[in-house]
Parts: structure tokens; C-alpha cells; sequence
């Protein structure tokens, strides 16, 4: 492909194509027939995949950020709301993104999934992990060669490509909450939640519970610190057209000194919607 | 055939257009929208938003017609007991004239909406599997847009790296 | 663990050998996309906090890998058992084989020896840190978007008495050919605890 080429000389040719991505005062601009072999202007994040390598780092470095993070908010907080507030804000960032990711990465079906998923260890210096990923080895090891993304990612990697039939969008409170306690959770910590729950007395609660917490359990005494995944599961949802607030409660036991119960509390129109569209 | 696409946001804002037209006429001329019309492809587009957040919760789209049916004038939607089916391209939801209308929903609710028209007002045909083929790519460009931390849901994509392959996948997938 | 009678290079793929086995064996791991997410949070959030005075952020960062490191280097020696360092050259293959390893699950590349052998630096053929990012505009000729990681080093260095200064040279993300941190050291600090601080 053309691309390969402009990628080597790629600080000069960005310039050159710097000012001309869509302006909204503007308004559309026109693809004229005569551009027709164009190139791409060359990107880092949209030439890589976003096909899940199962990267990883170790949880310590996650703590430590998160600790800092934590006393950075703190010490930048006038009220104690002001600080749940900043710190769900942060959670909320990752929750929007996720609703898209996640979704479209569950789109692939676990065949294609298997074959082209790299080896957690496979983008080390030095591995040979040669002959086991076939074309995605070979993206990997340009990558390392060159320092840079190799624009092969951009046809052997599309996510699209995989996809026969996209995972439908979730409709219902049930099966969104559903998503997030398993697909979600797995995702990030490994496992699904340890329960996910509808109360008994109210109508919009829902409930889910982590016994032990991965991202707090190094932080003792302020379980407010658990507001980062209250916004990134009310980001998720809101994104998605359920809205609702987020707040963490305590539930410990001696076997259990941390747990936590993420309690959901949707909007009123979310749950109308539902009944309009479902049956009560 | 010429395509006006835009992305919408969630308080129908636009977050992206762009234009794209089909081959030269005869006397080499662009053949995209007529000028006169064109002034009105974002109200035309706009007018169709309620339908799509109509479409947005149905229990059970599916298209009629279906989307394997190649070549296909693109059905209008139906209610239908199809449960798999995937909800994310509505497939033709309006149509204007010689225009018609074609809407998709990602995940996080943003419209992508497309009209398909002509110089001519004769009313145009549409191939739905290229059409959704479009809208999944377009979808994951989106979806590595926000990504991007420095990237806040709603804000205009001014990205010329996300312009450039926007279009690649119009003359790929449109460019008939 | 002997090693004035081995070279160098059997150092330092010893010490690929140790961190590669505490990697695999002794250590915790967590999605490395949602650590990519939440530093790019925390970077957005103080470009708007400080307005987009990109060098006010690298500052922040720096200060708040520094915080980081004081603390990390204990974690490290902790699970390594990792001896003193005899000099800089071991240094920084301690740094690349074992804390980078260990910590990142990547190896920079140790490079560019000063002629004193006491400033190296380190080349990140992959940053776990910067996953999904693109700098905006007027941001790749101040921000230095993974200067948290220079903080770190600065403050795990001085911990063990290495009065460092470490920079980055260049970054992938600004379209420059690679992404590269100096490390310089300045002086050996005392082991004495000055007199008043604890």
C-alpha cells in the first residue's frame, strides 16, 4: 500500500496536510473524484488496532497511580463532595470510552478472537515469539523495528473486518447491567463482579458488589476513594442512554474487610422508557 | 451518486460532515448535489433525527427486506421478531424527494447519517451490506477517536487523520 | 550474589533473567488499558486545570511521579532483594531489566553513554502509557505527555543516595523518531541522614 511510503517521511508530510480535517464553522467539505488515491493522513492511533492484546502491568504501578491520584484530587478539594466528584469524573472519562470499545471488541466472534489475539508477552524486546501469530507477529516485530506503528495494522487488524454481525445495543436496564457485571469487569479486573442485584423495595436500584475491591485495597480508611469506578460505571451508562447516579456503600464482614456495593440508581425517564417499550 | 454524511451528537450538534460525490459527468463535471439543494441537506438530515431516536429503542428492528439482500432499495424498517439481528444500522429510516436516508447508532447513541442523492431528482438505489459496511468502519474510527485522552465526547472530530480515512471509506464502500 | 568477577554483559542477562522471573512468578498484574485510561485522564484533566500551559503539566507530572518514587523504590528493593549498585552502567541495566520489567512489563533500550559513564539513556520502542493517545496541536512542542515516568526514576534514584537529573529527549507522540529519556547523574549523595530530619 501507499501508505508505507508516506509513513517514512511522515514529519514534513504531516505538515502538509495538517489544516485540513473537518471545521465546524466551515461545514462539510467536499471528496472530489479526483482525490481519489488520496493517502491517509498518517496517525498513530488510527493506524493501530484496537483488537485486545491483553497487555498488561503490574498492579502495583496502577496503585501507586491511583494513590497519587487520589491524594492529588484530595489535596485539590474544598468539600468532600468536590473530591467524589473529581475522582468519579476521572472513572466517567473510562466508562465513555469502554460503552464503544467493549461493545465492538464483543462483535468479534471468539473464533477470529483466538487466532489473532496476541500472546500477552509477545510485544517484549527480545521474546522470539516468532512463528506463533502469523501476520500479527509480523506487525509486531516492524513495530518494534521501527519505533513506530507500521501501517500494516490498518488492513490486517480492522476489527470491522472480523465482524459479521455487530453485538446489538443493550436496551433494557437488565441486560446493560448484565454487560457491565461480567464483560466489564472481566475486562478490567479479571472476573465478573461478585453479584449484581435488583432491590427489593425500589424500583430504579440496582446493586453490584465487589468483594475485594482491586483498586482501593491499598488505600485504608476513606471508602470514598471507591467514587473512580462509581463513575466509570454511571459514564457507561449514562453514555448509553441510561441515566443514573453512582454511590458506593460498605457491606464488610471479616472475611470481606473491604466489599463494597456499587449502588445504581436510574432516572425516572430510564425506567418510563423501559415500561413504554417493554411492557411494565 | 453523492453522500452527505454527518456524525450527530447527542444534543444534535454536529460532530463531523463531510461530502462525498460519485464519478465525473459527461462533460466532466463533479456530480454531486444540486447546488440549490445542497444549502438544505443539513435540514433535511436534521429532520429525520426524531425518527432515528424513535428507531434508537425499538425492541425489535430489523430490516425489511434485510440487509442480505444485495442491492436492495434499502427497506424501510418493521417491527419483527428477530431478536439477533444487530440494531446498530437502521438501514433507510426517511427519505426526500429523490433522497433518501440512511441512519446507524453507535453504542454511546451518536446518530451517523447519511443522504444519498443524485443530480438528478430520480430517486436513488442503495446497496445496504456497502452501506453498513461504511457505517462499522466509520463506527470504529470513532470509537479509536475517543480514545484518544485528549478527545471530549461532542467536540467536532478535526482530525485531518480521521477526515482522510473517513473518505478512503466513502470511495471504498460508496464510490459507485 | 558475587558479581565483580563476571561482565558485563553477563550482568545484565542475569538481571533479564531476574526480572523476567519476578514478572511472570511475583507479580500482580492489571489490565494495562485501563492504566493507559487513567494516566490520560489524570494528563487531560491537568491540561484543563492549568489551562493548557503544557509546561505547568509536565511539572505536575513530574512531582507527581517523584511522590510515586520515593515510595516505589521500597516496593522494588523489597521484591527484588536487589543489592547496591557499584556504578551507573549497573544502574541502568537494573533499570531496564528489572524496574522497567517489573513494573511496565517493558525493557528500554540502555544507550547514548556519556564518556564518564555516568549519563545514559533509555529508548521506549513501546510505552505502555501512551496507548490510544494523539497530542493535540499545540501540544507537541511543550507537553511531555509521559513525564510522569521521569519523576518516578528521579525520586526512586534518590531514595537509593543517586542525585539524578532525568529528562526526556524526545517522544514518539510528538512525531519525533523515538521516544527517549536521559538520565544524568549529578552527584552520589551522603549515606549519612543529615542532622534534624528524619
Amino acid at each position: 500500500m501507499t501508505d508505507k511510503l508516506i509513513l517514512t517521511g511522515m514529519p514534513e508530510e504531516q505538515n502538509v496536510h495538517s489544516t485540513t480535517g473537518y471545521e465546524y464553522i466551515i461545514g462539510p467539505k467536499q471528496s472530489l473524484p479526483n482525490e481519489a488515491n488520496a493517502p491517509y493522513i498518517p496517525s498513530k492511533i488510527y493506524s493501530e488496532s484496537i483488537l485486545y492484546k491483553k497487555q498488561q502491568v503490574s498492579l502495583m504501578s496502577m496503585a501507586f497511580l491511583y494513590q497519587e491520584l487520589i491524594s492529588q484530587i484530595y489535596k485539590n478539594s474544598k468539600t468532600s463532595t468536590e473530591f467524589e466528584t473529581k475522582l468519579s469524573n476521572h472513572g466517567s472519562n473510562i466508562g465513555f470510552k469502554l460503552l464503544d470499545l467493549l461493545n465492538l471488541r464483543a462483535s468479534v466472534p471468539s473464533s477470529a478472537r483466538s487466532s489473532t489475539f496476541l500472546p500477552s508477552n509477545a510485544s517484549l524486546t527480545g521474546g522470539n515469539t516468532g512463528e506463533t501469530g502469523g501476520a500479527s507477529t509480523n506487525t509486531n516485530t516492524s513495530t518494534i523495528l521501527t519505533g513506530y506503528i507500521d501501517k500494516s495494522y490498518e488492513s490486517n487488524e480492522s476489527l470491522s473486518n472480523m465482524i459479521s454481525q455487530l453485538r446489538r445495543r443493550d436496551l433494557k436496564i437488565i441486560d446493560i447491567l448484565q454487560f457491565i457485571h461480567g464483560s466489564v469487569w472481566s475486562y478490567l479486573f479479571g472476573a465478573p463482579s461478585n453479584d449484581l442485584v435488583k432491590s427489593s423495595e425500589r424500583e430504579n436500584e440496582y446493586m453490584i458488589v465487589d468483594n475485594e475491591p482491586v483498586l482501593t485495597q491499598f488505600i485504608s480508611g476513606n471508602f470514598s476513594c471507591n467514587y473512580f469506578m462509581c463513575g466509570l460505571i454511571k459514564g457507561f451508562l449514562s453514555q448509553a442512554g441510561f441515566e443514573c447516579t453512582v454511590s458506593p456503600h460498605p457491606d464488610v464482614d471479616e472475611i470481606y474487610p473491604n466489599r463494597v456495593v456499587y449502588l445504581i440508581k436510574f432516572e425516572k425517564q430510564v425506567l418510563e422508557r423501559e415500561a413504554l417499550k417493554f411492557g411494565a | 451518486m453523492s453522500q452527505y454524511f454527518a456524525i450527530i451528537g447527542k444534543d444534535d450538534n454536529p460532530v463531523y460532515e463531510a461530502e462525498f460525490s460519485g464519478k465525473l459527468g459527461p462533460q466532466g463535471q463533479i456530480q454531486g448535489f444540486p447546488q440549490d439543494l445542497k444549502e438544505l441537506n443539513p435540514f433535511i438530515l436534521h429532520a429525520s433525527l426524531d425518527i432515528i431516536e424513535d428507531l434508537q429503542w425499538q425492541p425489535n428492528l430489523s430490516l425489511q427486506g434485510g440487509a442480505a439482500g444485495s442491492g436492495g432499495s434499502g427497506g424501510f424498517l418493521r417491527s419483527r421478531n428477530n431478536t439477533n439481528a444487530s440494531n446498530c444500522y437502521l438501514g433507510k429510516v426517511d427519505h426526500f424527494y429523490g433522497i433518501i436516508i440512511t441512519a446507524y447508532l453507535t453504542y454511546s447513541g451518536m446518530k451517523f447519517v447519511m443522504l444519498h442523492g443524485n443530480s438528478v431528482s430520480t430517486t436513488v438505489q442503495i446497496d445496504d451490506n456497502n452501506v453498513k459496511s461504511f457505517y462499522q468502519d466509520v463506527h470504529e474510527l470513532y470509537t479509536k477517536t475517543i480514545l484518544n485522552p485528549f478527545y471530549n465526547v461532542g467536540d467536532p472530530i478535526s482530525s485531518a487523520s480521521f477526515d482522510s480515512r473517513v473518505r478512503a471509506l466513502a470511495r471504498k464502500y460508496l464510490g459507485k | 550474589m558475587s558479581t565483580t568477577d563476571k561482565t558485563s554483559s553477563s550482568h545484565s542477562k542475569s538481571l533479564k533473567i531476574i526480572g523476567d522471573e519476578i514478572w511472570k512468578n511475583k507479580t500482580e498484574k492489571i489490565n494495562a488499558e485501563l492504566f493507559a485510561m487513567t494516566y490520560g485522564s489524570i494528563v487531560s484533566q491537568l491540561c484543563q486545570d492549568f489551562q493548557r500551559d503544557y509546561k505547568k503539566v509536565n511539572d505536575q507530572l513530574f512531582t507527581m511521579g517523584y511522590n510515586i518514587g520515593v515510595r516505589l523504590i521500597e516496593d522494588f528493593l523489597a521484591r527484588t532483594a536487589m543489592p547496591r549498585c557499584e556504578d551507573m552502567v549497573r544502574t541502568a541495566e537494573v533499570i531496564s531489566k528489572c524496574a522497567f520489567k517489573i513494573f511496565l512489563n517493558i525493557s528500554p533500550q540502555v544507550s547514548n553513554w556519556s564518556p564518564n559513564k555516568e549519563a545514559f539513556s533509555l529508548i521506549f520502542p513501546e510505552n505502555p502509557l501512551s496507548e490510544f493517545v494523539e497530542l493535540p496541536m499545540d501540544a507537541t512542542k511543550d507537553l511531555w505527555y509521559s513525564n510522569i515516568l521521569c519523576g518516578v526514576m528521579k525520586g526512586a534514584l534518590e531514595m537509593v543516595q543517586l542525585d539524578c537529573d532525568v529528562y526526556f529527549v524526545s517522544d514518539v507522540l510528538r512525531s519525533e523518531q523515538q521516544t527517549e529519556i536521559r538520565v544524568k547523574l549529578n552527584k552520589v549523595l551522603r549515606d549519612e541522614i543529615p542532622i534534624g530530619e528524619d
